[in-house]
Parts: C-alpha cells; sequence; structure tokens
C-alpha cells in the first residue's frame, strides 16, 4: 500500500476543548464516546465496589437491602446501556470511516447528536439516586417495577428511551456509511473484518431496539398514567413485556459482543504476522449469530410459564448459535496457529478475550437447556454466566481494542509494562470474581439478595478479594492512559505493521483522515503474502515510535 | 467472459469515482430507508403486543369499549389515498410543473388534516378514556403514536409547500440529489401502510388467534376425539407414575441444590438424583 506523506503538522489543528464541543469530526465523536463510557465505567465498577463489599459478609451491613436493589439495578444499567454499547459505537465511529477510506460518517450531525444524546441520558440516570435509584432490576418486569418507587423507575424509562435513541441514530450512520462510502476499489469481501461486525451489530440495533422502546413506552403509561398493558390486576400480562423486553435484551448481547468480536479480528493477525483464518467464515458467521439472536429471546423465560414447544424452540436456536461462535473462534485460534506471535498488550488481552469468552459460551449452552436452566435460573450460576460473557468478552475486547489503536488515536505510544500489569492484575481479578460463582450458583445461591445463608461466606469473600484485584487494576491503566496520551513517545504511523487502511494515515489522522485518496494494493490481511518481507515480520519496539522522540 | 470487462470498466470508474468521493455524497435517502426499517419495529412490537394481549383475554372486546368502525375506515380510506395523491406531486416535479407540484401536494396536505381532525373528533366522542380497559388503553395509544407520526409528515409536507413558494423551486428539487418531497412521500406512504393495518388488527375478527373463534373449538375438538384412560385402566397408570417421578425428582433436585443440602459435587448429585 502507499503510504501518505508523514505529516506531523495536521493534528496541532486540534485543541483539547474541542472534544468539549458538538464536533461533527468522527474521530472526534468516537473520542468523545469512549471517554464517556470509561467514565460511566468507573461508576459502574464503583457500584460493583459497594455491591460486592455488602456481599463479602453474609448480613446485611454495609448498605439496607432497598438501597443494594438501587445498587445493583443502576449497575447494570450502566455497564450495559453507557459502557459497553457506547464503547462498541466509540470504536465503529472511530475507525470505520479511516477502515473504508472515507473522509467522515454517513451523517455528521446526526452523529454529534447521537453522541450528545448520552451524557444527558446517563447524568438523567444517576440522577435517580436522589429521588430513590429504580429497584426493579435492569429487566424491569412488571408488576413489581409498578410497585417499587415511582419516581426512579420513570426516571430509568426515559433515560433507556434516550440512550436507546442514540443507538438507533448510530446504527443509522453505520449502516450507511459501510454500505455506501467504501473506496471504489474495496469490495464487501475486501473489507475489514470489523466493518463485517459493525453491520451485523447495527442491523441488531435497528430491529430489536424499537421494540425495547415500545415496551419501556407502553411500561411507562402503565407506571404514570395507570393503564394496565402488563398490570396483571387490570388483565393485563407481564408475560408481554417479558417477550419485548427480551426481543431486545438478548440481541444486546450481541450488540455488546460483535464490535469486539470485530476488533478482535483485525488485532491477532496483525500482532501474530498471518492472514485471517476463514475471511468469509468470520464474516458470514457474524450475520448469522445476528440473524439467530433475534430468534433466542425466551430462553430467558423458561422459567415464566411459556409453553412446552415454546421453550423446545428456543433451547434449539439457542445451542445452534454456539455454532457461528464456535466457527469464530476456531477461526481466530487457526489465525494464531503457526503465527509470529509477539505478547503486546492488546494481544494480550485479545487471548484472554477467547479464553474467558469460551468459558462463558460454554456454560451459554448449558443454560440453554430446559432442565439445567430450572435449577439454576435466577443463581449466582447466571451472574457468572454473564459476567465471563460481558466482562470476559466486551470488556477485555475494549482493553484490546483501546491499546491496539492508542497510537492511531492520540499519536502517542502507551507503556508496555504497565500495559502488561494491568492485564496481568484484569485476568487474575476477572476469574477470581467470576469464577467462584459458578459454585455459588450451583450450590443455590440466589442472585439479586443482600443477604445469604452464611455457608456461601468463603466463596464470597473469594469474589469480593477478585473485585477489589479489578479495582487495583484501573490504576495503571488509567495512568498509563493519560501519562502516555500527555508525555508518551510520539507514535508511528503504522506502529504494528498492520495493513488496514487506517495505518495508512498519520497518526492521529489528519483532519479529513487522509491527505489523498488511499488505494488499496493487498487485501486486509495480506500478511507475509506476495513476497513481502516488511509485512511478515513485527515492528520492534523502537519502530513503534517517532525517530525524534526515540531519541530523547 | 465477464472479467476482462469489469475490470476495464472498474479502472476506468477510479478517475471519475475518485472525483465524486471528493465531496460529501448525500446519503439521505438511505437513511430514511433504514429509519423506518427502526420505526416499523417499534410499531411491529405494539402490534405484537397487541395481538398477544388480545389473544390472551377472554372476552374481547371488553365491554363498553366498541368502536364505531364507519368513521375510521373513512378515514383510513383517506389517509391510503392521499398516498397516491401525493405521488401526482412528485410525478408533477419531474415534469417541472410548479403549479402541478402546489395543487398536488396542497391537496395532501388538506386529507392528512382531514385525518388528524377525524381522529380528534373521534377520541372525543368514544365512550371509554385512556383507562377504562386494556383495549382502550392500546386504542389510545397505538393511534395516538400512529398520529404523532401523521403529524411529523403533515410539517413535512408543509415546509415542501412553504418550499415551493419562490419559482424555479421544482427545478432544483428534481435536480439536486437530496429530494425532500420524496423523502417525505416515503414517510407519508409508511404512515398510511400502519394506519390500514392498524385497523386491520383492530377490526378483523377472523384470522387471529382469538379464544372465542379459533383456539376453543380447536381444543374442544381435539378433546372430543381423545380418549382419557380410565383411572384403574394400565396406562393410566404407567403414566401416573411416571409424571409422580418426573416431579419429584424436579421438585427434590432444585431444592436440595438450592439449599445446599446435596453433595458440593453437583455432578455427582446429578447423576445420582436419576436413580429416583
Amino acid at each position: 500500500m502507499t503510504a501518505p506523506t508523514a505529516t506531523a503538522h495536521h493534528h496541532e489543528e486540534r485543541l483539547w476543548w474541542h472534544f468539549f464541543t458538538f464536533s461533527t469530526d468522527h474521530k472526534v465523536i468516537g473520542i468523545q464516546y469512549l471517554v464517556t463510557s470509561f467514565l460511566f465505567y468507573f461508576i459502574g465498577g464503583s457500584l460493583a465496589g459497594v455491591i460486592r463489599t455488602e456481599l463479602a459478609t453474609p448480613a446485611s451491613d454495609v448498605v439496607s437491602p432497598e438501597l443494594y436493589n438501587q445498587l445493583f439495578t443502576v449497575h447494570a444499567t450502566v455497564m450495559i446501556f453507557l459502557w459497553i454499547v457506547p464503547a462498541g459505537a466509540a470504536f465503529g465511529n472511530y475507525l470505520i470511516p479511516l477502515m473504508i477510506g472515507a473522509k467522515d460518517m454517513a451523517f455528521p450531525v446526526l452523529n454529534a447528536i447521537a453522541f450528545w444524546l448520552i451524557p444527558p441520558g446517563g447524568i438523567l440516570l444517576m440522577s435517580s439516586f436522589l429521588v430513590g435509584a429504580p429497584q426493579a432490576g435492569w429487566t424491569s418486569y412488571p408488576p413489581l417495577s409498578l410497585l417499587t418507587g415511582k419516581p426512579g423507575e420513570f426516571i430509568w424509562i426515559l433515560s433507556l428511551l434516550m440512550l436507546g435513541t442514540s443507538s438507533i441514530l448510530g446504527a443509522i450512520n453505520f449502516m450507511v456509511t459501510i454500505w455506501k462510502m467504501r473506496i471504489p476499489r474495496m469490495d464487501i469481501h475486501s473489507m475489514p473484518l470489523f466493518c463485517w461486525a459493525m453491520i451485523a451489530t447495527s442491523a441488531l440495533i435497528l430491529l430489536s431496539t424499537p421494540v425495547l422502546a415500545g415496551a419501556l413506552i407502553l411500561l411507562a403509561f402503565d407506571l404514570m398514567a395507570g393503564t394496565s398493558f402488563f398490570n396483571p390486576a387490570g388483565g393485563g400480562d407481564p408475560i408481554v413485556y417479558q417477550h419485548m423486553f427480551w426481543f431486545y435484551s438478548h440481541p444486546a448481547v450481541y450488540i455488546m459482543i460483535l464490535p469486539f468480536f470485530g476488533a478482535l479480528s483485525e488485532i491477532l493477525p496483525v500482532h501474530a504476522r498471518k492472514p485471517i483464518f476463514g475471511y468469509r467464515a468470520i464474516a458470514y458467521s457474524s450475520l448469522i449469530i445476528s440473524f439467530l439472536g433475534l430468534i433466542v429471546w425466551a430462553h430467558h423465560m423458561f422459567t415464566s410459564g411459556v409453553p412446552g414447544w415454546l421453550r423446545m424452540f428456543f433451547m434449539i436456536t439457542t445451542m445452534i448459535i454456539a455454532v457461528p461462535t464456535g466457527i469464530k473462534i476456531f477461526g481466530w485460534l487457526g489465525t494464531l496457529w503457526g503465527g509470529k506471535i509477539s505478547f503486546t498488550t492488546p494481544m494480550l488481552f485479545g487471548m484472554g478475550l477467547i479464553s474467558a469468552f469460551l468459558i462463558g459460551g460454554l456454560t451459554g449452552v448449558m443454560v440453554a437447556s430446559v432442565p439445567f436452566d430450572i435449577h439454576v435460573h435466577d443463581t449466582y450460576f447466571i451472574v457468572a454466566h454473564l459476567h465471563y460473557v460481558l466482562f470476559g468478552g466486551s470488556v477485555l475486547g475494549i482493553f484490546a481494542a483501546t491499546y491496539h489503536w492508542f497510537p492511531k488515536m492520540t499519536g502517542r505510544m502507551y507503556n508496555e509494562f504497565w500495559g502488561r500489569v494491568h492485564f496481568a492484575l484484569t485476568f487474575i481479578g476477572l476469574n477470581l470474581t467470576f469464577m467462584p460463582m459458578h459454585e455459588l450458583g450451583l450450590l443455590g445461591m440466589n442472585r439479586r439478595v443482600a443477604m445469604y445463608d452464611p455457608q456461601f461466606q468463603n466463596l464470597n469473600l473469594l469474589c469480593s478479594f477478585g473485585t477489589l484485584l479489578l479495582a487495583i487494576s484501573t490504576f495503571p491503566f488509567v495512568i498509563n492512559m493519560v501519562w502516555s496520551w500527555l508525555k508518551g513517545p510520539q507514535a508511528a504511523n503504522n506502529p504494528w505493521g498492520g495493513l488496514t487502511l487506517e495505518w495508512q494515515t498519520s497518526s492521529p489522522p489528519s483532519i479529513e483522515n487522509f491527505d489523498e485518496l488511499p488505494v488499496m494494493t493487498s487485501g486486509p490481511y495480506d500478511y507475509g503474502l506476495g513476497g513481502k518481507k516488511a509485512d511478515f515480520s513485527f515492528l520492534k519496539p523502537k519502530q513503534r515510535v517517532m525517530a525524534a522522540s526515540a531519541e530523547k | 467472459m465477464q472479467s476482462p470487462t469489469l475490470n476495464s470498466t472498474s479502472t476506468l470508474n477510479i478517475s471519475s469515482e475518485t472525483a465524486a468521493h471528493s465531496e460529501h455524497p448525500d446519503l439521505r435517502m438511505t437513511g430514511m430507508a433504514f429509519f423506518l426499517v427502526a420505526e416499523s419495529m417499534i410499531f411491529l412490537g405494539l402490534f405484537a403486543a397487541f395481538l398477544i394481549t388480545r389473544s390472551m383475554v377472554a372476552v374481547w372486546q371488553p365491554e363498553g369499549s366498541e368502536v364505531e368502525i364507519l368513521l375510521p375506515g373513512i378515514n383510513t380510506i383517506i389517509l391510503i389515498s392521499s398516498s397516491f395523491v401525493m405521488n401526482r406531486g412528485a410525478t408533477a416535479i419531474k415534469k417541472n410543473d410548479e403549479a402541478g407540484l402546489r395543487f398536488w401536494f396542497g391537496l395532501t396536505a388538506l386529507m392528512g388534516a382531514i385525518f388528524l381532525g377525524g381522529q380528534a373528533y373521534e377520541y372525543l366522542h368514544t365512550p371509554f378514556g385512556l383507562t377504562t380497559s386494556i383495549f382502550a388503553s392500546f386504542f389510545y395509544v397505538l393511534t395516538g403514536f400512529h398520529g404523532l407520526h401523521v403529524t411529523f409528515g403533515l410539517m413535512l409536507i408543509l415546509m415542501v409547500l412553504w418550499r415551493s413558494r419562490k419559482p424555479g423551486t421544482t427545478l432544483s428539487i428534481s435536480t439536486s440529489e437530496w429530494k425532500p418531497p420524496s423523502f417525505t412521500g416515503t414517510l407519508w406512504m409508511w404512515c398510511g401502510l400502519f394506519c390500514s393495518s392498524w385497523f386491520i388488527c383492530c377490526n378483523c375478527k377472523v384470522g387471529v388467534a382469538h379464544p372465542s373463534n379459533l383456539r376453543s373449538p380447536n381444543i374442544d375438538y381435539i378433546l372430543s376425539k381423545t380418549e382419557i384412560p380410565k383411572r384403574d385402566s394400565p396406562s393410566f397408570r404407567v403414566r401416573a407414575v411416571r409424571l409422580h417421578n418426573t416431579r419429584r425428582e424436579v421438585l427434590i433436585g432444585s431444592s436440595a441444590l438450592r439449599t445446599g443440602h446435596c453433595s458440593r459435587n453437583w455432578l455427582n448429585f446429578w447423576l445420582s438424583s436419576k436413580r429416583y
């Protein structure tokens, strides 16, 4: 590929306060998304810290049970709607135009509107603590949600409607940008896999988020206007809410994981210096996951009294979804196999993702079977499963992507040593926190309880200790990121020797991304092919930074 | 056979497409299409909620919530036919006929306003309120949500009319990539589509899973044809014992697992519980 000449003066036009404005530049919006979602990650993480402190002892001694209910409800809502979903949108915004050689997204103003719905939505949600936060769990099942704290519940609904709107607007943008704005020579099968993943994610958002909006509107009427759409007291049916809610909230799992599956497909070939194994299989499996993801929702409702044939149908579709996911995992393992792996921080997080997500995926197949699910429903086994999927999958993926694209976003190189320390602490903390929860669930400890039987205390103490490790692990991360952004050595334009188009421009990219239209001379993953020796060897740490700043 | 042709054309096109790429492409119609997918899903979700609730309720419609069919029927027909009227307006734009544009779009706006007026009239004259029954709640929320969309569509039409007040507007509309009339028209036709489907959902008594006309006769039929085994017959005893064992297994299993009274090794327990 022809690399445009390295120009360092371009990014000087970008000043720090541009990140606090209604900017329509997709790169600014991407970083705004990412920093905002990380702030909410720390808020949600602090809530989790209080939850685990409470659960360190069997008695309810740190917070009252009512406050405990509020804590886990807001924790889940923040982590899903303000951390992982916006973080996926962050990388989508930052990377899609760069990867397809476009100057910006299709609708830059709409893009800025989509981002600026998130901070008010998040602040609105947090403000519910002032009037009594929602206590009905993030699922907010009626009639429970109609009985516990009206103002908090209504704030929760409004906040979710805002965040959902933001998500839909973002998805329209991703779809149209990928569909229409690729450089002329990039056909759909030479597109980076991250773009495939974002197509699948956006399709899911467009098809499922509106149904949640519909359910929330009806729930708001039940709550505030006294209708009884879901209230059995007035002839309504709470199961209808569960169907509508899970029609969004199961695909939401794929909305949260698919962008990072895509990011992983970018990261592994670069750091293993090998072409991706099974490009089309990985690309199409994203689409199959997003189709199957729409027809598995009732596996959350096996104990809600749904008819037997429906349980059977959803059990079978849920188990089938393991097939495309397995195809992806084998594709990644095939990419690693025999590669020249260099254990940089993004690669470590990427490999951590594969192993941790595998555990979450396997427990997912276990709870897909109706008899087993009836035993472990609403126990800590489910908590363990969902955290292995969302923390072990999405969060490790966010870290991998953050480290991988950090030099491109900021123009600086992060500190490799502290990155690896961060990975070690996170990975140990993750397994220490969530592995014992499997056992707790099988022993019969229910989820969403502030007090529990004293026999469960040892395992709970282990979980709480793991959470402490996770809390500690954020310090090297934050310090590393902030310090490197301000003072780190200047990164080379292509520090990893990547072949996708975002590495062909300067770091950070100029205002309109490319000084001249980039030209594809190879596929996105042609490492070690076509006799290009430079593509096969990984750049040494010294080559990753600009010559001038390396001397300092 | 095809590849040489394809290659040559794509090479030739690069320069022209490169030139086009330097300007920001106008993709608002594509965005509108994706937006309507999302909007349709809200309506489909609400319809599904309505139909499922309807199939669960024993008596439909609840007493005191009968809707009349004539006025909503006329209203629906007006809204749907306004889409065709609007299509004439779009044709007028292509022919660069400004008077035609103003006439047909004005007529569409008028028909939309009549529809909204009819809806307001209906709201004022229905014998039930929002919380009278679950049917009434669905009626107001769904028609209200649809009316909101029609209102937005009407505002867009009025904006097109406002832009057409200066001479030469039709020309600029038809030559630019961005076509407000077709944007508006898409939304308008979509409103008509969902209006008619709601009308059908609400009034059509046949063809939906309705307990009084579909499900119960079927169940009655099946029950009348099924031989229920006598209490002391061998087949009854086998089934009863099997049922009893299954229930016992599940009950013992779940309670033991939940309270932690079983062996700590859950796999052992799982296997041993099969003995019951």
